[in-house]
């Protein structure tokens, strides 16, 4: 019994590891081309999520890049150089039927398809649920702040952490 | 005689461990009292967090972020029409337009959060949701707060009101957050309805095709109905809820908030009389049962008093909330219809 419990627990732990692997992604070689997997990815002036940013890129963009530094990558997108962060992109290529969306169009999130749900499973989720209105949903998920505005807000509130001898970092 | 070998060599290896683990612990206690600690530091100051360690479910291992996208608002439509779509600031929201106010401002504290969250993820910690956190208001007096997966959070008027500062609104928002961090809404999806499936989520080549099926659409409705019985009626487990109060916690020392904002709200939970009634959440652990285990691993720094901006624009934005009594109650919890 006892055993039949360890060799579940190791090849649960196995197999979790093997899909953590193909999950991560290794860090790209400057000059490799990736797509952006967020349904919008902020272009950052420089390598941190809050502060000032260049331009904002919807899911399926291809970007260029040109340097990474961490979890950084500095990229180049149209003529337009910033840093994006690496949970936002994928060297693997995000299928658009109608090519590179760039910036400011939805059509990638009308695109967007997972292992097992699709547009058509929530198109018909809804026909059999018409009590539910997703248009709130909708507007829920357009909500958004300006990085620049959340950097501000950290300094006029003084939100950065206990007090230490070397001062705030 | 071989396994009692291999169990004596687990033993000792988990009492070194162990020992070890101590000794670290002391170190950086030293480290604090004397004021030189990072923050980069901070998980030395955080060891307890491993026994607040909740398993994932092999679901967690195979929803992708896309699959995700399409759970998270198919659950967050369903917590939105129990409110019957009553939430703060509407008119605002429908405009698409975030100015001042308080979902403008749970916003700024929410962006904070999940910069910290991408910043020094946990171990195990699921991908960033696709689009991003979302935050509203619901105007319900209860005291509640909901995370839908792909980070869709509501938190009520009734909650609010409880928070005395921005750390506690912080900490009420760090605590959902961390239920869609750790995969908690998709741990709640039936293994048996899960294990009928999950050919189709390991599957890189059903993307695409699967979802345009019926069995799709079953599927979707049937791990929306799990996840919300879970969510709105019974609770997530108590060891769920031990997990988002940990990771919770270590967001806001992250992102800079005071650490003990999230076991002070639970504070004043405690007396309000919140979850004092048996069988009002089946699962969900007592106010005092959870300070007593984020007691044990919020570290003890000493924080400086906030500067006066931090407590004004609180309670600017508080004074966005609607007149108490002007809610209509949530309706019962409608599960989807086919």
């Amino acid at each position: 019994m006892k055993k039949t419990i360890l060799t579940g627990v190791v090849a649960g732990s196995l197999m979790a590891l093997a899909l953590m692997v193909g999950l991560v992604e290794s860090a790209p070689s400057p000059g490799t081309t990736m797509s952006v997997r967020a349904l919008k990815a902020r272009l950052m002036a420089s390598p941190q999520f809050l502060g000032s940013s260049v331009s904002t890129l919807r899911r399926g963009a291809r970007v260029k890049v040109l340097q990474v530094k961490g979890s950084w990558y500095k990229v180049n997108y149209r003529g337009r150089t910033g840093w994006v962060h690496k949970n936002r992109v994928t060297k693997k290529v995000i299928k658009l039927s109608s090519g590179d969306t760039g910036s400011g169009t939805s059509r990638g999130e009308a695109e967007l398809a997972g292992r097992g749900f699709s547009p058509k499973t929530e198109a018909s989720f809804r026909s059999k649920n018409p009590n539910f209105d997703y248009s709130h949903v909708d507007k829920m998920q357009a909500l958004d702040v300006e990085p620049d505005s959340v950097a501000r807000f950290v300094q006029t509130g003084a939100v950065n952490g206990p007090k230490k001898k070397g001062g705030a970092k | 005689m071989t396994r009692r070998v291999a169990r004596t060599i687990l033993i000792f290896g988990l009492a070194a461990t162990l020992s070890f683990g101590t000794l670290m612990g002391c170190r950086t206690i030293m480290g604090l009292l004397s004021g030189d600690l990072d923050l980069e530091d901070i998980d030395k100051d955080i060891r307890g967090m491993k026994a607040l360690a909740h398993a994932m479910s092999k679901a967690n291992q195979a929803i992708t972020p896309e699959d995700e996208y399409y759970l998270g608002r198919a659950v967050a439509v369903n917590v939105l029409n129990q409110h019957r779509y009553q939430y703060v600031e509407a008119g605002q929201i429908q405009a698409g337009q975030l100015s001042a106010g308080l979902t403008n401002y749970l916003f700024h504290i929410g962006k904070i959060l999940v910069a910290a969250s991408e910043r020094k993820p946990l171990k195990g910690d699921r991908p960033v949701p696709l689009a991003g956190y979302h935050f509203i208001v619901l105007n319900s007096p209860e005291i509640n707060a909901f995370a839908a997966p792909g980070g869709y959070i509501f938190i009520t008027t009734g909650i609010l009101r409880l928070a005395r500062n921005e750390d506690e609104v912080a900490g009420i928002l760090a605590h959902e957050m961390c239920h869609v961090l750790r995969g908690h809404g998709i741990n709640a999806i039936q293994k048996a309805r899960w294990n009928s499936v999950k050919k189709i989520f390991f599957s890189e080549a059903a993307s695409g095709v699967f979802g345009d099926s019926a069995a799709a659409t079953d599927f979707l409705n049937a791990a929306v109905s799990d996840i919300l019985k879970r969510m709105i009626m019974e609770g997530y487990s108590q060891k769920a809820e031990f997990e988002a109060d940990g990771c919770g916690m270590r967001l806001l020392a992250v992102a800079g908030y005071n650490s003990w904002a999230l076991y002070n709200v639970i504070k004043a939970m405690d007396q309000r009389g919140v979850g004092h009634k048996r069988g009002f959440y089946k699962t969900h652990p007592s106010p005092m049962a959870r300070m007593k285990s984020l007691y044990k691993v919020t570290p003890k720094w000493k924080y400086p008093t906030p500067p006066p901006a931090r407590y004004a624009r609180f309670r600017v934005a508080m004074g966005n909330l609607p007149a108490p009594g002007t809610a209509r109650l949530p309706k019962k919890l409608t599960t989807p219809n086919i």
